[in-house]
């Protein structure tokens, strides 16, 4: 095992930098950049004339004066490669860069401010996700074709079809508007209280968001749950418990349930960079203070380092979630041998 | 396990009711709040969290910082300028005088109208000055508690004219008497100055010498060394060479044949290389055997590019010139030349290829090691190449941080008790500040906010500019010329960043506004960029030192104000559900409708919309004027709704002052087209286009009418789209094609000039002077979507038309800005004399250079709960100027 995680994580290194090329190279095609949008600007606020070839060539040398340092001066493609070792070189040490939409804060801060909010709806949302449709793919998968069955595949049918921005304003139109019960977005009211009571309000404005992604996860969860089951439901070892006089609902959640979660642990081990990467557009739906949201902004804006930063750091957490994946099988399931 | 299972459906069934009953109690719309506990929650956009009132840039962390500030000036409802104890204004009392050259006071204003003064007039003096004196109130304190003073005053006056702010504040375009030298570090600098006695232009001669001995052959320098100075003022003095051929050029280009009427010249080149002394006149020995200058029986002077009368022969140099010439400018590159460039005609474009080639060949043979010593000794170049070699010594100086000028002489302090014709109780400081000539509109450049000096200035490197800045103010230097600590570094990027706009500072403003910062849970204490904005929202408290900025003036009414951050598109939402007390959506007969249940103002913005038409890419004056006649208004009121929208026919906003004396136009410029035919007809009868089969042809070889109508965002949910759309339908049975889309960089390409056709918005100005957008002599980049530059700058060549009526233009904004009276300039800007050109007013002429289309003039609306929010306490009728939250503090609940 340890070999198999020592040649996994080497391999990891090469995917990772192989995902950081393709990423540098996308994000340096994007057609804006912050800091030469910004930099054009405050020179027309500034009167400065921009129109004449003289004015327009100082234009560009003041830009590469300000962006050469960070590599960003040269869009040409050997200008590009030559960012992304600048940029690799920094990375290596720790360094992720700073974000100009951020008053130059360090990529690192601003994940850390806004990454934990994300994780927060993202934990509790799957808490939830796992808690309802587990059971209910098991239930499903038991009474297969029966009543419960059929509503529950049609209803999981219709999450997994909505897009999470059309299920996102429906909710804040019913629940928010027509109904009164939620505010329509925000983290918070601003309301006058103790700080448990404004954690209060801030759960309370988490609801609909995080109901909306628990709706249209479940259906997926659920789906594979009832799959699994059934595949384990019709294996002989069940068939011989039933025989042995077992209990159906001993056979059911002490054996095929235990069988079933195999696959489902290493389903729920890719979850892992969605945690953290937060729900960029249940974010933006609900105006939520969450990384989903920064990197969106980030990636519309061309802040480049900022949305470097966040794809490299989902990327990182992908790679160790499959990693995890692949131990967890091995862990869960004797049969299973890694490194051979 | 079942049983499990229904309990954890039950837990979760409970849950939901209890956190939505704990939501429905959270958004309990109350009908009585207490105004000391309930706070007033309001609406603002996204903001980039920069909310220092010195150096904001987005406008919605302008409105956050602001809400902490006063200013020095202000303006009411009608848009008048604004002082007095019952203002929230730094200044007690105002006034403006005019002077003439010598110095004799023309005129007096106090800011809502101007008087002549005996032997004087209104119209003021382009050579004279006009200061502008603003009385200082006593005991106004910030929020912290600390004075207010005319140091606070000046030190977000330096800070505004520092050569090194990149602030949203403009105050540095008025031309304040020695900003210039203070600026530029250059004492003496300014429209007089005599530059000859400075050690900056001995030195930059030294520098001249030095290339002309180069050139003598005297010394060497290596011109591959590109970091050597000799390098670098070669190649400087190259460029300026280039510039001065371009300037020569131009300024030849439609005169040649008067000036030289004289000679056989044929195409101006010919006249331009004589000019530039390419080649000679023909010179024939006089009877002493002296080579002189003669004219031949002809009575014209022949040249080595003419023919010899006698001889028929032209000089082997002048073939050369003329071969060469011919080389360059054939057929096939001038076909060449127009498909690069549409628009342009044969003509056009075999004179720019002569242009171009015959500077080139100027430069080259004239920067060569020996011929660079006459450009130096006899052109214009040489003095350009002096100028600019002094200001890199003078950048060079400032790098060694020695500050040459260390105040602005136009700014100065006064103490007195006496102001204005009154006497008051006790002194007051009284600051002054003197332009060069008159402008109408420089009073609104001095609306700035007064921001604490003791705040955001600070110790830097050693030194605690707060207490140099005080000692001065308490030893009363500041009163005298030797006044030179205003609480700032002067130019030191350093400084600002680490003292002025360091991140704490940006974070919290302080001011001595109607409220301060506080943190989410209401405190003052501890308030720090964290606790402030928390969670997209803003947080503030009454400010309990707001009631020092005048004796008429309260603390306000509701004791805590919030600010959430809420995209447009939810603000109805919001407003309904109780989240906001007072918003703004856009003005649509669909909100209305949909906030019936809630109270409304309406009334009309300053701004109004309109469709850009760039010549840069629509060359023809008659294509634009005919695309302007396809537009319909009318799919705009649409979109609005009757109420909400007004037509307008002229580029001005229907609140400006200028229609108070003028007769406001009801009809369109351009009459609306009613058939496909009346476009073409127009085009046709109008200029070089034909519609033949089905498509259009120029007489010049264009084919085609091709245009992209631009909607700037990524949504078409804009008012302008139906009538694009609609143009487009009606355009292309004219022949054209056209495609409608939207663009999410439209707003950075106007920045730059690349739309062709556009729908936008002008935001409000309180002056209706147009010289930003339409003088000849602005650089602002709004230029450059009428392709100001190059209407102007090949002296009309290209676009002759536009070009006349520009500098029409021109004329009229100067005039406009060199009168005081509001009634004379109404009359030039809005009111036509006669059809001719010379008869019409500044509006008419821009509608006749069709760039800009005036589309709509929209309503602003506010939206606020009835039932919460006392209506009799904010402003009774709002407008542009002053919305019905303007006062903020004096707002209630009921």
């Amino acid at each position: 095992m340890f070999k198999y995680i020592v040649k996994r994580l080497l391999l990891a290194i090469l995917i990772l930098f192989g995902v950081s090329i393709i990423l540098y190279v996308l994000i340096r095609c994007m057609p804006s950049n912050f800091l030469r949008d910004q930099y054009i600007q405050a020179r027309a606020n500034y009167g400065v004339d921009t129109s004449s070839e003289e004015a327009k060539a100082q234009l560009e040398r003041e830009l590469n004066g300000i962006l050469a340092p960070y590599g960003l001066a040269d869009d040409s493609f050997w200008g590009i490669i030559k960012g992304y070792f600048m940029w690799l070189g920094r990375f290596l040490k720790g360094d992720m860069g700073i974000s100009f939409q951020h008053q130059n804060a360090p990529v690192q801060t601003v994940i850390g401010k806004y990454m934990w909010l994300s994780f927060g709806i993202s934990f509790v949302a799957l808490l939830l996700e796992m808690a309802i449709a587990i059971p209910l793919g098991v239930k499903c998968a038991v009474n297969q074709y029966g009543k419960l069955d059929y509503v529950a595949t049609v209803l999981c049918m219709v999450g997994i079809a909505f897009p999470s921005f059309f299920l996102g304003n429906l909710f804040i139109k019913w629940f928010a508007v027509d109904l009164g019960w939620f505010e329509t977005h925000g983290l918070t009211s601003g309301i006058m209280g103790s700080e448990f009571e404004i954690f209060i309000d801030k759960i309370w404005h988490l609801i609909l968001p995080m109901t909306v992604m628990v709706l249209l996860s479940i259906g997926g969860l659920m789906r594979y749950t009832r799959t699994n089951t059934l595949e384990v439901l019709n294996a002989d070892y069940i068939r011989t418990a039933r025989a042995k006089g077992l209990s159906e609902g001993k056979v059911v959640y002490k054996h095929v349930f235990r069988n079933t979660m195999i696959p489902l642990v290493t389903q729920l081990s890719f979850t892992l960079p969605t945690l953290f990467g937060g729900a960029m557009i249940t974010e933006q739906v609900f105006d939520l203070p969450g990384i989903g949201n920064i990197a969106y902004k980030a990636l519309l804006n061309g802040d480049v380092f900022l949305a470097m930063g966040y794809n490299m750091f989902l990327a990182v957490l992908t790679v160790v979630g499959i990693l995890f994946a692949d131990v967890m099988y091995a862990v869960v399931d004797p049969r299973v041998k890694l490194g051979k | 396990m079942k049983k499990i299972f229904k309990g954890l459906i039950c837990a979760g069934l409970v849950g939901a009711i209890a956190a939505g009953t704990l939501g429905a109690a959270g958004c309990k719309k109350d009908s009585h709040r207490d105004p000391e506990s309930s706070p007033l929650r309001l609406a603002i956009g996204a903001c980039d969290e920069k909310f220092n009132p010195l150096y904001y840039t987005s406008q919605n962390d302008g409105i956050i910082a602001n809400m902490t500030q006063i200013s020095l000036i202000t303006a009411d409802a009608g848009g008048k300028l604004t002082v007095g104890e019952n203002q929230p204004t730094v200044a007690l009392d105002y006034l403006e005088t005019y002077y003439n050259a010598e110095g004799v006071a023309l005129a007096t204003g106090n800011g809502r109208e101007v008087n002549a003064l005996p032997g004087g007039n209104v119209n003021g003096d382009v050579n004279g000055s006009t200061t502008y004196e603003f009385l200082i109130k006593n005991d106004v304190k910030f929020s912290d508690g600390v004075d207010l003073t005319v140091m606070d005053v000046l030190f977000n006056l330096y800070v505004y004219l520092d050569p090194l702010y990149s602030g949203s504040n403009t105050i540095y375009s008025t031309k304040i008497k020695g900003l210039q030298a203070y600026r530029q570090n250059l004492p003496g600098a300014g429209e007089d100055t005599n530059l000859s006695t400075t050690e900056f232009y001995i030195k930059a001669q030294e520098r001249v010498n030095q290339l002309i001995l180069w050139s003598e052959g005297e010394i060497e320098i290596d011109l591959n060394d590109k970091e050597a100075q000799t390098t670098k003022d070669y190649k400087t003095v190259t460029e300026l060479y280039e510039k001065e051929l371009t300037a020569d050029w131009n300024s030849i280009v439609t005169s040649w044949s008067e000036t030289y009427k004289d000679y056989y010249f044929t195409e101006a080149w010919q006249a331009f290389y004589f000019m530039e002394q390419a080649f000679e006149e023909q010179k024939r020995p006089n009877d002493n055997g002296v080579l002189v200058r003669f004219k031949d029986e002809n009575g014209k002077y022949p040249t080595e590019l003419d023919p010899d009368v006698k001889t028929g022969e032209i000089s082997l140099r002048g073939q050369m010139l003329i071969s060469a010439m011919q080389d360059e400018c054939t057929e096939a590159k001038i076909d060449e030349y127009i498909a690069a460039n549409p628009g342009t005609d044969r003509a056009n474009a075999m004179l720019t290829l002569q242009r171009n080639y015959a500077i080139k060949y100027l430069h080259t043979s004239n920067t060569g090691r020996s011929n660079i010593k006459n450009i130096l000794r006899y052109n214009t170049t040489a003095s350009s190449a002096v100028e600019a070699f002094m200001q890199d010594e003078i950048t060079n100086a400032q790098k060694g941080k020695e500050q040459l000028v260390k105040n602005i002489e136009g700014i100065t302090v006064s103490r007195s008790n006496q102001f204005n014709g009154k006497t008051y109780d006790e002194e007051h400081d009284i600051l002054k500040i003197e332009i060069v000539g008159v402008d109408p509109k420089a009073k609104w450049n001095f609306g700035f906010t007064v921001s604490p000096m003791h705040y955001y200035s600070g110790t830097f490197e050693g030194k605690n500019y707060v207490q140099e800045a005080m000692t001065q103010y308490e030893n009363g230097t500041v009163y005298t010329e030797n006044a030179t600590e205003f609480g700032v570094k002067y130019s030191d990027v350093n400084f600002i960043n680490n003292v002025l706009a360091n991140d704490s500072k940006n974070g919290v403003p302080v001011g001595a506004g109607a409220y301060k910062c506080c943190t989410y849970n209401y405190s003052s204490t501890g308030v720090d960029s964290h606790s402030f904005f928390y969670n997209y929202m803003a947080f503030f408290e009454r400010n309990t030192y707001f009631e020092t900025v005048g004796e008429e003036i309260e603390n306000a009414k509701i004791k805590y104000v919030t600010y959430k951050v809420t995209n447009d598109d939810m603000i109805v939402s919001s407003l309904l559900t109780g989240e906001i007390d007072y918003g703004e959506p856009i003005a649509k007969s669909d909100n209305q409708t949909a906030c019936r249940s809630l109270s409304q103002i309406t009334y009309e913005t300053g701004g109004y919309g309109y469709v850009g038409i760039n010549p840069k890419y629509v060359p023809d004056i008659e294509v634009r004027q005919a695309i302007m006649m396809a537009f319909d208004t009318a799919d705009i009121i649409e979109y609005y709704g009757d109420s909400l929208v007004n037509v307008i026919n002229r580029p001005m906003s229907n609140t400006s002052w200028v229609w108070n004396y003028v007769d406001q136009p009801k009809t369109p410029y351009y009459t609306p087209a009613e058939t496909a035919q009346n476009i073409i007809d127009h085009i046709e009868s109008n200029g070089g286009w034909r519609f033949r089969n089905g498509s259009w042809i120029h007489e010049d070889g264009r084919r085609g009418l091709s245009f992209n109508f631009v909607i700037a965002g990524e949504s078409t949910d804009h008012p302008a789209y139906a009538m694009f759309t609609h143009a487009k339908n009606f355009l292309e049975e004219a022949g054209f094609s056209i495609s409608v889309g939207t663009d999410l960089k439209a707003l950075q390409k106007l920045v730059t000039g690349d739309l062709s056709v556009w729908a936008a918005a002008w935001s409000s100005s309180i002056d209706p002077d147009p010289y930003q957008i339409y003088s000849i002599y602005s650089n602002a980049s709004s230029t450059k979507n009428w392709n100001k530059d190059g209407i102007v700058s090949d002296g009309g060549v290209k676009f002759p038309k536009e070009y006349a009526i520009a500098n029409e233009i021109n004329e009229r904004i100067i005039a406009g800005r060199q009168t005081l009276s509001e009634r004379r300039r109404s009359e030039i800007y809005g009111k036509s004399e006669g059809d001719s050109m010379e008869d019409l007013c500044a509006l008419d002429l821009i509608m006749e250079l069709a760039v800009e289309f005036p589309t709509y003039q929209r309503y602003d609306l506010c939206v606020f709960n009835g039932n919460v929010l006392d209506r009799s306490t904010m402003t009774e009728k709002p407008s542009h100027n002053m919305g019905p939250i303007s006062e903020l503090w004096k707002v209630a609940y009921l």
